[in-house]
C-alpha cells in the first residue's frame, strides 16, 4: 500500500479519515509494510516533510513502515524519532541525497 | 537520531555540505545516522555517507564526527550490518558502542565491501559485550587507523568473539591525535582488570599499508596492540603484506595464525 504525501495534504475531512481507514484496512488485512512516497525535494528546506513521514511511520504504523524517497536533494535539518521500524529507501546512492543542514 | 528503533535504510546518500560562514565549534553534526537507547537495530546497504574536510586538524578537522553512530545506554542489544556503502571525510566513520548480545557485521562477502576514505577512525568499536563482530572485505584509505577494538569492559565483562578477514588498509599522514599511524588496533582488558576470559579475535588475511609518508617513523606504522594498562606493543603475529615505507622494497608477511593469547 503506497501513500503520497501530498495526497495526503490535499485531502481533508472525511474523505482523509476514510482514506487513511482504508489504507489501515488493507495494510492489516495483508500483513503488507506501510508506505509512504515523498514527492521530490522543495529545493528550500524538507526537514518538515522527512520529518512528518518518520512521525507518521511511528504514530500510525509502528509495525512496519517503508518511506521511499524520490531522486534528488533533500536539504533536512536534524530528525529525531523513537520506536521507529521499518525502513528508508532512495533511488540510488548517487540519485539521492539527504542533505544535512550544519 | 534514532531511538529503540529498527531502521533498514538503502540506496541514498546522506551528506553534512559545506559549513556556515562562522564556521562550527569542533565539527557541524555529529552523527548522520545516530541510533541509540536499549534496543534497536541498523542496516545501511549501499548508503554514502559524506562530509568534508574543515580548517583544523585531528578530530575537528571535519564538519562531520560520524557516520554511523550505535550507542548504548548504557549497552544496547542491536544488531549492525553495513554493506556496499561508502564513507567519506569524516572522524569516525562508524562507531558501535556498547552492544551486547548483538551481531555486528561490516562488509562480509567481497561483493557486500565497504570503502572508508580520510577519517581519524575509520570502524571504532568500544565495547561490545557478547556479541558476534565480523569485519571483513572493507577498505580503509587516507586514514590514521583502520580500525580500532577496545574491550574496556567497561559495562559488563563478558567476551565477544571478533573475525577480521581480508580487509585493506592504507594509513597516511600522522595523526594529530595518536602520534601513530595504525591499521588495526586491538585492546582487550577483560583479562587483566576483571580476570575474565579474553574476547575471542580471529585476523586473517588483512593488508595494512603505509601510504606515502616520508616523515613517518616506520615503527609506528606497523600494527599495534595496546597491552592491559601498558604503552603500545608490537604483535608477533602478523598478518602483513605491502611495504613499510616508501622505497623499502616489499614484504609477504602473509599468515592466517590467530593471535598468541598473551597478546592482548
Amino acid at each position: 500500500m503506497i501513500k503520497s504525501v501530498s495526497q495526503i495534504s490535499s485531502r481533508n475531512g472525511w474523505s482523509c479519515v476514510l482514506s487513511l481507514l482504508i489504507v489501515l484496512f488493507s495494510a492489516a488485512a495483508f500483513g503488507s509494510t506501510y508506505t509512504i512516497q515523498i514527492g521530490a525535494p522543495n529545493g528550500a528546506n524538507d526537514t518538515l516533510v522527512l520529518q512528518g513521514a518518520l512521525d507518521e511511520c511511528v504514530n500510525y504504523h509502528p509495525a512496519g513502515c517503508e518511506i521511499r524517497l524520490s531522486a534528488g536533494m533533500y536539504l533536512s535539518g536534524p530528525l529525531t524519532t523513537t520506536n521507529f521500524h521499518g525502513s528508508i529507501v532512495g533511488k540510488g546512492m548517487d540519485a539521492t541525497v539527504i542533505d544535512a543542514l550544519p | 537520531m534514532f531511538t529503540k528503533s529498527d531502521i533498514a535504510i538503502s540506496d541514498l546518500t546522506l551528506r553534512v555540505a559545506g559549513q556556515p560562514a562562522g564556521g562550527c565549534q569542533g565539527f557541524c553534526v555529529l552523527a548522520l545516522l545516530g541510533v541509540v537507547g536499549q534496543t534497536g537495530s541498523v542496516s545501511a546497504t549501499r548508503v554514502a555517507f559524506e562530509g568534508e574536510p574543515g580548517p583544523d586538524t585531528g578530530f575537528g578537522a571535519y564538519n562531520l564526527y560520524g557516520g554511523l553512530l550505535v550507542q548504548g545506554n548504557p549497552e544496547i542489544k542491536a544488531d549492525v550490518q553495513v554493506i556496499g556503502s561508502r564513507f567519506k571525510n569524516m572522524s569516525e566513520a562508524i562507531r558501535v558502542w556498547g552492544v551486547a548480545e548483538s551481531r555486528v557485521s561490516i562488509g562480509g562477502s567481497p561483493a557486500d565491501a565497504n570503502t572508508f576514505d580520510n577519517h581519524v577512525i575509520g570502524i571504532y568499536i568500544p565495547e561490545a559485550d557478547q556479541s558476534v563482530v565480523n569485519i571483513s572485505q572493507n577498505t580503509v584509505v587516507n586514514s590514521d587507523v583502520g580500525m580500532m577494538i577496545v574491550q574496556n569492559g567497561e559495562w559488563d565483562h563478558q567476551p565477544a568473539n571478533f573475525t577480521i578477514r581480508h580487509n585493506q588498509m592504507t594509513v597516511s599522514g600522522y595523526s594529530s591525535v595518536f602520534n601513530w599511524n595504525t591499521g588495526i588496533v586491538v585492546v582487550d582488558l577483560l583479562p587483566a582488570n576483571y580476570g575474565e576470559p579474553a574476547s575471542s579475535f580471529e585476523l586473517s588475511n588483512n593488508d595494512i599499508r603505509l601510504a606515502n609518508c616520508p616523515a613517518c617513523d616506520t615503527q609506528r606504522a606497523r600494527r599495534r596492540v595496546l597491552g592491559p594498562g601498558k604503552r603500545p606493543m608490537e604483535l608477533r603475529w602478523h598478518t602483513w603484506s605491502g611495504g613499510l615505507h616508501p622505497g623499502l622494497p616489499e614484504r609477504s608477511h602473509k599468515s592466517s595464525r590467530k593471535p598468541r593469547s598473551d597478546c592482548y
